[in-house]
């Protein structure tokens, strides 16, 4: 254990020879000691002052040592400074009441100085580690707060403003950071590139390999491949750069806004939700796929479909239908067509922020345990 | 009685050692005047019925009498201080002189330990 020197301590104690016995213990250690009388002016000194240990007696006059725990226990500041508890030996009980108020450790009279060192320097060296934790906790906190506004800042500024198409779009990362993203790539007049990828786990490793092929994305829009086409290009990369087995699962599309045609590609992804101007729920042809990432040559899920006026279509990751509440039990497929359904005369990012409001209410207390990400859009007529 | 001013030399040496040889007067001397002082309350509160105040001083010498070795002499005063939690101040009465009447042969034993 390291020893430990020079720190500032506040010897509590009421007794003047012991006092003075232990500011003597004290500086011979290379602390620098301040001395208090009562509980009263130890409160008094430690508003003042910043001390790193505490050294109480329990029985004192105008204020006890209980008194002074219990208003250092309820103070953010106070409660992090160590306290070591003085008490005769027939007060244990006493001891046992503090150590269960929050103090840290005690001794017992006549304080003997080897006995009194030992316990010292263990609190302050717990005390400096802990403070050492609180800095790198709030210097992880800072970073993961810059890495959120960074993330946040590569998706979509604005949704597409085209004619008779309305767009819609939520992303709420279950952590700091997360795996989910969307985009809405602009791929020559009234076409549009929509993606919606969701990768393994959750936080700092996940929001790498999301921007790593979010970027992929990006780069293979610009050769004007064929969606499915993309997304192998995309897979044969990240099978280079990912040595982590992480993977994404994608769906993406092209929309041609012109001839009403949404041609798409799905990797390991969930079905997009349609709904016909009626209410009806439609399918996609069901066809296995496989994530990105994991294998040389996946199987891609491709198709075409017509769009046709009034229908809606809602790209999801399964941080919508795979939200779980408190008894274990999830949102679902069929509970998301049945709302949509419902919700089908809103807007397309009313619908995105109903579907949110949903998960919320159907989780309550419980933490969200992935992100949660939503696209959609609707041909207006 | 005989034995109040008797003092444990185990202990008051160590702390002396650990306190420093040229510290030890100093700190004799408060707590001969300290001790001095207590008694005064802790008669008064006697008299007075006042079994916290009692309870209190007896508390404070007990604990540095025991710094100092004087472990008759606080062993006694922890005695009085139990009689004193319990509100059984007739008791403490009959027990108090002797605490009292050792005070002064006990801080001549301590200084003569202090010079020796």
């Amino acid at each position: 254990m390291r020893e430990t020197r020079n720190s500032r301590l506040l010897v509590v104690e009421d007794d003047q020879v012991n006092r003075i016995i232990l500011k003597r213990y004290l500086e011979k250690e290379g602390h620098q000691v301040t001395l208090a009388a009562n509980g009263k002016e130890a409160l008094e000194l430690l508003a003042k002052q910043v001390f790193e240990m505490v050294l109480l007696d329990i029985e004192m006059p105008v204020m006890n040592g209980f008194q002074v725990l219990e208003k250092m226990t309820t103070d953010p500041v106070l409660r992090e400074v160590p306290v070591v508890v003085i008490s005769g030996v027939e007060e244990l009980n006493s001891v046992v009441r503090c150590i269960q108020m929050g103090a840290e450790d005690y001794l017992t009279k006549p304080v003997n100085r080897i006995l009194l060192k030992a316990r010292m320097d263990a609190s302050l060296e717990k005390k400096r580690l802990r403070d050492k934790q609180t800095t790198l906790l709030r210097k992880l906190e800072r970073e993961m707060n810059i890495a959120r506004h960074t993330q946040m800042s590569i998706l979509p500024d604005h949704l597409p403003q085209q004619g008779d198409y309305s767009f819609g779009a939520l992303i709420k990362p279950a952590m700091t950071v997360g795996g989910d993203f969307y985009d809405a790539i602009p791929m020559g007049q009234n076409r549009w590139g929509l993606v919606l990828g969701d990768v393994s786990d959750k936080g700092l490793p996940a929001a790498l390999f999301m921007t790593m092929t979010y970027s992929l994305i990006r780069v293979m829009a610009t050769r004007n491949l064929d969606p499915g086409q993309a997304l192998r290009e995309v897979n044969h990369y990240l099978m280079e750069m990912n040595n982590d087995n992480m993977f994404v699962t994608v769906v993406c599309g092209l929309l041609d806004c012109a001839n009403h045609v949404f041609h798409y590609a799905r990797a390991g992804h969930p079905q997009p939700l349609w709904i016909s101007v009626e209410g009806e729920a439609r399918q996609l042809e069901p066809h296995p796929s496989q994530a990105l990432g994991l294998f040389p040559q996946p199987i891609i899920d491709e198709g075409q479909v017509a769009v046709s006026p009034g229908s809606l279509m809602v790209l999801y990751s399964d941080g919508l239908s795979e939200a779980t509440n408190a008894q274990g039990r999830q949102m679902g497929r069929s509970g998301l067509e049945e709302r949509l359904r419902q919700t089908r005369g809103q807007t397309p990012q009313q619908i995105c922020s109903d579907y949110w409001h949903q998960v919320r209410a159907f989780i309550g207390d419980s933490e969200q345990q992935d992100d949660f990400t939503v696209l959609a859009f609707r041909r207006e007529q | 009685m005989d034995n109040l001013d008797a003092v444990d030399t185990q202990t008051f040496q160590s702390l002396m050692r650990e306190v420093g040889r040229d510290y030890m007067p100093e700190i004799l001397e408060v707590y001969c005047t300290d001790v001095k002082e207590q008694l005064q309350f802790a008669q008064k509160a006697l008299l007075d019925g006042d079994n916290v105040e009692f309870t209190r001083r007896v508390h404070t010498i007990k604990s540095t009498s025991l710094s100092f070795g004087a472990l008759a002499y606080g062993a006694l005063a922890r005695d009085l201080e139990g009689l004193g939690r319990e509100g059984k101040l007739d008791q403490a009465r009959l027990k108090f002189p002797p605490l009292l009447q050792a005070c002064d042969s006990l801080r001549g034993r301590l200084k003569e330990l202090c010079n020796a």
